[in-house]
Parts: C-alpha cells; structure tokens; sequence
C-alpha cells in the first residue's frame, strides 16, 4: 500500500516541478515543457510492445494461457501510450513545426506502430478459437515487432526529418540536458515506467479473474 | 531442435544491426557553395546564413534566403547562392549558426529538399546555468 | 508426395512443383494478381497522362502498383489449401519446414511473373526514365525477395482466421512499410540516374530486411501450421 502513496505523492511532485522549474529549451518557450512527458511515453509504448513480444515467445514456448494474457494486456497498453504518445508530439509539432501533422518520419514510424497494434486487435477478433487467436496472434505480435528496429532507425534516414535524435544523448552519448531537467526527466521516465508496470499487473489480474468467471458459467 | 532457433535468432539479430546500420555509415561528400549553385543533381552544402535576405511566405510555406561561405575572411567578399526551401521552417531557424542543404540548383535558386540547422545546444534550462563549450554548434536536426 | 526421407530441398520441392502444378491447372492466382497489376496501371497511366512525371511520383507509383497486386494474388496459397479442405493431407504429409519454403518459392515464381509483364508495361505508360537497367534490375529482384518474405507467413496467419476479408493488407501493411519507403527512395534514385554507390545503403537495408523476414518465418510458420 505504502508505495501506492509514494508513487502518486512522486508523480504529484514531477508533475508540479516540470511547471515550476525553468523551460528546458528556452527557444520554444513553456511549450517545451510537454518532452516530461512526451518522451517516457513513447518509451513506454516501446517497453510494452517489446514485453508483448516476450510473453507472445514465452506463450508459443509454455502454451499457458496466462502467457497470453500478459501479452494481450501489454499489447492493450503499449497502444493506449503509443496513442498518447501521438496526442502530445503531435502537440509539440503544431507549436514548433506549426502543423499538427506533417508525416515527419518520426510521425510515420509511431503512426505504423499504432497500425500494427491495430493489426494485432483486428487479427485477435477475426479468430473465434481461443488457442488458435493465442498462438496466431503470438506469431503476428514477434513477427511485426522484428522489424521495428527498421522503423525506428532506417525510416528517419530515407525521409528527411525535423525531429530531434539528441535530446537526450547527443551521438558521443553525453547527456545533452542540463542537472535540472535531467532530473526531472529522469525521475518522469521512472514513475512512467513504474505506473505502467502497476496498471500492467491491475489489467492482468482483471482478465484473470474474466476467465475465471467464463469457466464458472460453462 | 533447440539448435535450430538458436542460429535463427542470431541470424535475425545480426542481420537486424547490419541493416539498420545501413544508413548511418553513409558518408554525404559536402560541396562548395559555387559547385553547389551549378549542381543538377543532390548534393550537401553548408554555409552561413544571411539574415538580411530571409524572406518568409506562410501562405506557401516558402523559405527563401542565402547562404554565404562560413570559412571567408568577411560576408561582402564570400561566394553566396540563394536558396529557397519549402516546408515547415525549423523553430530555432533564426539562432542558427549555419545551415546544412540538400537539394539541387534549378535555374538561380538552389532548391533545398532538407535543411539542417546547426545552432547552440538546448535543453539546459534557462538562464545558462549548464553550459557545456562542448555542447556548442552542434548539428540538430531542425527543432524539436 | 515426398517421403520424409528426401532432403529439406526434395521436399520443398514436391510441394512446389505441386503447387504450381494447380496454377498451371487453374491459373487462378496468376490471374488474379495479373489483372489486378495492369488494371492499376492502366488506372494510374490513364488518370496522369504521359510525361512530365517526377521521378520521385514515378517511383511511388510503381510500388504501390507491385504492392497492391502482391495483396490481391499472395494470400492464395494457403487460403486455397484451408478452403478445399486439402490443408490436413499436406500436413500429414509434409514438414512445416519444407510447405513454408515450397510456398514461399511459389510466391517468389508468382510475383516475379507479374514484375516480368508489368514492368515493361509501367515503362510503356508512363514513359519513365529506365536509369540503368541492370541496377534497376536488382532492386526488383531484392523488392519481390522481401514482399513474398514478409507476406507468406502472413498468408498462412489469416487463412487459420474465421474472417479474412481485408486482414491480409491489414496485417501486411505495416510490416512491410519500411520495405516500401526503402524501394521507393532507391528507385527514385535509379530513375535519377544515379550510380550504384549512392544507393548502396539501400541494397544492403533491402537485402537485411529479405534475410530478416524470411529467417522469421521458417522459425515461426510451425506454430501457425499446426494450429
């Protein structure tokens, strides 16, 4: 329980002290305050479609279905960031590229992120067995995740981009931020991470507890 | 079996880090600004921006300016082209340092297809209160 | 069929030469993918006349032709198999190993069948500008390795699925984007003119994504076909 608090009391503290603090990038202006959030969400979105991979490997491995709950909720979560993700950076963009969406390539990959989980979702309703939707999907989820590396590195370099690739490690790997808002970045990454972790294991035991109830009724 | 995933994904992993690297070893020969002015085909330039001859139309979204010589003694004397480009401008376009193009020249513009802008680093906070002599001129690739 | 005794080549083989040997029967997916291929064309020639097309347009045009063909005709074969209800004799059979290669060889013969006629075709409608032949040739042969790659093993997904509909593109899509954009930006070059140096980047991204997507789809195909 007691981390529950400290979890909402630390975000509640990030949350204040992005306002507070000075902008991190003072040519934008206050704008420049949503990459707090930005950025962890576009790696949450990562995290959760590389964690929907794994249990989709561990499912085809084991064959439990609880491998596939976990994938199913991660996969849920992953598209629920990804599309925060899009909802914020396309935010920055109408303030600093002055349009919402101009197909930047960094637009494309996260727009082709959200169509593979979309992919996945459509590929789950059009299979009325339960194994076979786990086992199809699993495959469907490892396979579209292989070529996410290509999206995120060779896509920006065919299609000119605008967007930053040094914001947080310029390409000798120093952190570009000054102390301030590193830390603050930092400690947003962090609670992101531990927030979506804590919804992953709320979500997973919901569905636990859905299949548990269908079985009583059969 | 077992064997047979093994090598797989080593394969796919490999395979994966040669391909994405693909991109990041090519090397873009630069040219000076007077070969750029008569370039048919893409080439990269990088020069100094001349601030007295930006000229900016929302309704087109067309940029137009020029670029002078970074390495001349003075701007007067420097070899200069005018360039325009078309697209969002870069929100830190006006404390660039100098500007890196790719295009190609067509007719007495040089048409620039991506625009690098090369300007102090950012992310520090206000008021300077980190500053890294390392950290100035480097490439960004416009703003964030 | 092959005994299990025959080599990983015998066998892949036998389900080739069986497949083929349907098409040459029916020539159902061959004209399927051919119609479709030429009616875009004709589509996309006649909407933008003759000339004066960037060479950048005219790339994208091409691959999106190839592209939605290569929909339209690819998920055939395992569809066809799952259908006519022939899907069970093939796995008692045959390994997964060798129905995945098999399959992917008869795609590869497909595709590659339609490139043959309809790239001419392209040229002769759209008066592009061929660049050099042999370097166009190349990304050509590296694009169909890569499209039948990445979609067989989604072929045999959505032929297990109860609703198929659109889920073959709906799937495809954005796997092969990255494949898409690359082919696009290389032959863009090629009908600049360009050397082979200045698209090398290209070849080798094109030439990743093949042995990527393909080694993939040997490790996973056992699991979508013993479904």
């Amino acid at each position: 329980m007691w981390w529950k608090i400290l979890i909402f009391m630390a975000m509640a503290a990030v949350i204040v002290f992005s306002f507070v603090t000075p902008m991190p990038q003072a040519q934008i202006g206050s704008a420049s305050r949503i990459f707090y959030y930005h950025i962890p969400q576009a790696w949450i979105c990562v995290l959760a479609f590389a964690m929907s991979m794994v249990f989709s490997i561990r499912y085809l491995m084991y064959r439990r279905p609880a491998e596939d709950d976990k994938a199913v909720v991660a996969a849920g979560l992953g598209f629920v960031f990804c599309l925060l993700a899009t909802i914020t950076g396309s935010i920055f963009a109408k303030v600093t590229w002055g349009s919402f969406w101009n197909w930047d390539p960094r637009e494309t990959s996260i727009f082709i992120l959200l169509l593979i989980y979309g992919a996945y979702f459509a590929l789950r309703g059009a299979v009325e067995v339960e194994e076979r939707r786990a086992s199809l999907s699993a495959v469907y989820s490892i396979f579209a995740f292989v070529t996410v590396p290509f999206l995120i590195f060779v896509v920006p370099r065919i299609v000119p981009s605008l967007h930053p690739e040094d914001s947080v490690v310029n390409e000798n790997l120093r952190f570009t931020m000054g102390p301030a808002v590193r830390a603050i970045f930092f400690s947003s990454l962090a609670l992101f991470t531990v927030l979506y972790l804590w919804i992953f294991s709320l979500a997973r035991r919901v569905r636990v507890v859905e299949r548990f109830r269908m079985e009583q009724e059969d | 079996m077992k064997a047979k995933y093994i090598i797989g994904g080593v394969i796919i992993v490999l395979f994966l880090i040669w391909g994405s690297s693909a991109f990041l070893k090519t090397t873009v020969q630069y040219v000076s600004i007077g070969e750029a002015s008569r370039a048919t085909r893409t080439v990269q330039v990088m020069g100094k921006i001349d601030f007295d001859r930006v000229v900016y139309s929302a309704e087109r979204s067309r940029l137009e300016f020029a670029i002078y010589d970074a390495e001349a003694p003075d701007k007067t004397a420097a070899e200069s082209m005018n360039v325009v480009y078309y697209g969002v401008v870069p929100g830190n376009f006006d404390q660039a340092t100098s500007v890196v193009l790719k295009g190609k020249s067509e007719g007495e513009y040089f048409v620039a297809e991506q625009m690098l802008v090369k300007c102090p680093s950012k992310y520090q906070g206000e008021g300077g209160e980190y500053q890294d002599p390392r950290k100035h001129d480097e490439a960004q690739e416009g703003s964030i | 069929m092959p005994s299990k005794s025959a080599g990983l080549a015998g066998r892949t083989f036998a389900v080739y030469a069986k497949d083929i040997r349907l098409e040459l029967r029916t020539r159902y997916g061959l004209n399927a993918i051919l119609m479709f291929g030429i009616t875009t064309l004709a589509v996309v020639s006649f909407s933008l006349g003759q000339s004066g097309l960037s060479p950048k347009l005219l790339a994208a045009l091409f691959w999106i032709i190839i592209f939605f063909s290569a929909m339209s005709g690819l998920a055939q074969v395992f569809i066809r198999e799952e259908e006519s209800g022939t899907a069970l004799a093939l796995r008692l059979t045959a390994d997964p190993d060798a129905i995945y290669l098999g399959k992917l060889f008869f795609n590869l013969t497909l595709l590659s069948v339609m490139v043959v006629i309809i790239t001419p075709l392209f040229f002769i409608f759209t008066d592009a500008p061929a660049g050099n032949v042999g370097r166009f040739v190349v990304v050509l042969v590296l694009g169909v390795l890569g499209l039948c790659g990445a979609t067989t093993l989604v072929a045999a997904i959505i032929a297990k699925a109860s609703v198929k509909g659109a889920l073959f593109s709906v799937l495809s899509f954005p796997i092969l984007v990255p494949l898409l954009i690359t082919l696009t930006a290389a032959t863009e070059k090629i009908f600049d003119g360009l050397t082979f140096t200045s698209v090398s980047a290209e070849l080798q991204f094109l030439t990743a994504y093949a042995v990527v997507m393909i080694t993939a789809s040997v490790l996973l195909f056992k699991f979508v076909w013993q479904e």
